[in-house]
């Protein structure tokens, strides 16, 4: 029987909303600020306009639905999956104003693909738009690849309980500290050590590489905060290309890596213990599938010599296979050249990469490491268990923070979550099919918005039918949140009209 | 005889000629869009590209790169050093940038710059200078931003006054 929710269960999820959207509406302050020092006159009043909405509903909803009661993993979760589709909404009302998105859906696309760090985008005239909304476009990465709702409780949490219910919900199922809030902060120390450092090493590489001070400043700032958080925006339309520099590539690579790396290991490698770092499921699983992901890549682009030098291979080859596996989605080629000059292979060497995706706890996408070394090591359980006399038991044992024995709870909720992110992807692939694009194109664009990676084969354009939009919409929202929080929202909406 | 031979003599320079000029050149200027979605066809051509300057001049020790857009794509450009005239404006959100038009080689994938689809210039030329463009202000936004900050604030005071009026009401009870 379905227990209908009661108005203290709706007042209490838009309460927690409320506080949240003040908190990501204060963080708008950046890009007007950022207005301000590049005297851009018109983004000044975008920013300041959207932040008016950002606090006044915000405070609206604190004011008049505030109320004390605990909060259940039910409210939790449907906190979760709304803040996810409110935020790039509103996020949305400053790119819209810009004039540089042909529709405000076409903004809401982009605001998902930045909160969701996936990097799919609809904007017009890239190379134009002002520096405010650069700013914002790569902050919204920024805050949604280390979690909305993490960037709120951060600097909000004071007062509110059951947090660690929300951050669960936020596709974040391990803790560093047995504080959430703790925790929480941690994320955003490594974060902003990581940042300084990182746009620190691309602003001067930029800057050797010809680009004025100020401007590397800024574009290392970007594209740090994009590489970091597997986002995959950059300021201009031609992505990573527009450099021009192999350095610069090397050391976006290297910020992509580090975006993939479960925050738990590097509080490990923070504290010291560098051996974790090779001892743990996730980097072993990582490293073979980067192996095997990148023999198809290189098979394939060497049968038909599409680049007959190995530095170019690897410029592009490898490039776009890291890009793509840690979720990331620079590119250093138009994207119609992996249709063009990309054999089947290649292609789906890079799908098969960008599907199974990063770490857990991570900034990264997809499947996640721990859940594909989860299910590997329970299928090699299995054929060694045949292989032993009846009445022995095998017990398999996996490194991850700590040493585990392998349960059948871990494999069943990692297939689980497996077996979904599949469904998602072919759904997305169906529906770019239904729209007249080939099976390889829409499989690879499906699995790219799903995994919030952001390469594209060329199919994501204003030009593409407004369905094909709001799947892929659709796809970054329920691939972001790994799927609990969503159902629970359908579960939640279900019970409202039918419940008793 | 003699005439029938010469007839046909020209013909086969004729078509000798005009083939060599399609498969090695191309005369009329080529769209970014029609380079990027058919690069096979122009790989290793010399054509006539032109477009706006956008971003930066990022001057390297062999030459300069920069990046020319024409509509919704844009081309990276290489200039050795010497061949690039003087350029007043890039483009960003204040400028529109000057206007070159480019005669080079075009590359699908360059092996000197890493398998880059680029353009090896031979000949710059700036056909129409950049300018200052205006910024439109949104006046609708600019009356609107006032009204919401005015109501955020009576909002924000009665946040401020419930959570006080909250508090005394839990003092008295605990006095209580």
């Amino acid at each position: 029987m379905l227990i209908k929710p009661k108005i203290e269960d709706i007042r209490l999820v838009l309460y927690y909303i409320g506080r949240i959207t003040v908190a990501v509406g204060l963080s708008l302050l950046l890009p007007f600020f950022t207005a301000i020092f590049f005297q851009e006159k018109a983004p000044q009043i975008d920013y300041l306009f959207s932040l008016g909405i950002f606090l006044n509903l915000g405070f609206f909803l604190i004011l008049f639905f505030k109320i004390e009661k605990e909060l259940r993993w039910m409210h939790a979760m449907v906190i979760v999956s709304l803040t996810w589709l409110l935020m790039p909404i509103l996020g949305a009302i400053p790119l819209y104003l810009s004039g540089h998105w042909r529709s405000f859906l076409d903004s809401v696309f982009d605001a998902m693909s930045g909160f969701a760090t996936t990097g799919l985008t609809l904007v017009q005239d890239l190379d134009h738009l002002s520096m405010a909304h650069q700013m914002w476009r790569h902050q919204m990465m920024f805050i949604g690849g280390q979690g909305v709702i993490i960037m709120a409780l951060s600097f909000l949490g004071r007062g509110i309980g059951g947090i660690l219910k929300i951050y669960v919900g936020e596709a974040r199922e391990e803790k560093i500290f047995p504080n959430v809030i703790e925790t929480a902060r941690f994320i955003w120390v490594v974060s902003i050590f990581y940042l300084i450092l990182g746009s620190l090493i691309l602003g001067g590489i930029a800057c050797l590489e010809g680009i004025s001070l100020k401007r590397a400043f800024f574009h290392g700032l970007w594209i740090f905060m994009a590489a970091f958080d597997t986002g995959g925006f950059a300021p201009h339309s031609q992505n990573i290309l527009y450099y021009h520099s192999f350095p610069f590539e090397l050391a976006t690579i290297f910020m992509m890596f580090l975006g993939l790396i479960n925050f738990n290991l590097h509080y490990s490698l923070w504290i010291g213990k560098r051996k974790e770092f090779w001892r743990d499921i996730e980097i072993r699983t990582f490293f073979f599938t980067v192996i095997f992901t990148f023999l198809l890549v290189a098979i394939g682009l060497a049968k038909i010599r599409v680049y007959p030098e190995a530095v170019a291979l690897f410029r592009k080859g490898f490039y776009h296979l890291i890009s793509g596996h840690t979720g990331t989605g620079y590119m250093t080629v138009s994207p119609f050249e992996f249709v063009q000059a990309w054999p089947g292979l290649a292609m789906v060497g890079v799908i098969i990469a960008m599907g199974l995706g990063g770490a857990a706890c991570s900034t990264t996408g997809g499947i996640k490491a721990l859940r594909i070394g989860l299910v590997f090591k329970a299928f090699i359980q299995d054929v060694k268990q045949l292989m032993l006399p009846d009445n022995t038991i095998l017990v398999e044992k996996f490194h991850h923070i700590r040493d585990l024995i392998l349960e059948d709870r871990h494999v069943r909720s990692a297939a689980i979550i497996f077996l979904a992110y599949l469904m998602l992807y072919v759904l997305g692939a169906i529906m770019g099919m239904l729209c007249g694009y080939p099976f390889l194109e829409s499989l690879f664009e499906s699995t790219s918005a799903a995994a919030n990676v952001g390469l594209s084969c060329g199919i994501t354009s204003p030009a593409m039918p407004t369905i094909l939009k709001l799947t892929y919409i659709f796809q970054m929202w329920i691939g972001r949140l790994e799927f609990v929080a969503i159902f629970t929202l359908m579960g939640f909406l279900i019970a409202l009209m039918r419940g008793k | 005889m003699e005439r029938e031979k010469k007839d046909r003599l020209a013909l086969v320079l004729l078509t000798a000629c005009y083939l060599k000029m399609t498969t090695l050149s191309f005369a009329q200027v080529i769209s970014s869009q029609e380079l990027i979605k058919n690069p096979k066809e122009y790989a290793g051509k010399r054509i006539v590209y032109q477009g706006e300057v956008v971003g930066d001049i990022m001057e390297r020790k062999e030459g300069v790169w920069l990046n020319l857009k024409d509509g919704d794509y844009a081309l990276g450009v290489f200039v050795v050093k010497g061949k690039l005239p003087s350029i007043k404006f890039l483009g960003n959100y204040k400028l529109t940038g000057d206007f070159l038009k480019v005669e080079g080689i075009f590359s699908a994938h360059c092996l000197t710059h890493g398998g880059d689809m680029d353009i090896h210039a031979e000949k710059v030329e700036v056909i129409r200078e950049g300018f200052q463009k205006e910024e439109e202000m949104p006046l609708l936004q600019k009356l609107w931003v006032k009204r919401l900050f005015v109501s955020g604030f009576f909002l924000f005071l009665g946040i401020i006054l419930r959570n006080f009026l909250e508090r005394k009401k839990w003092k008295q009870k605990l006095r209580k």
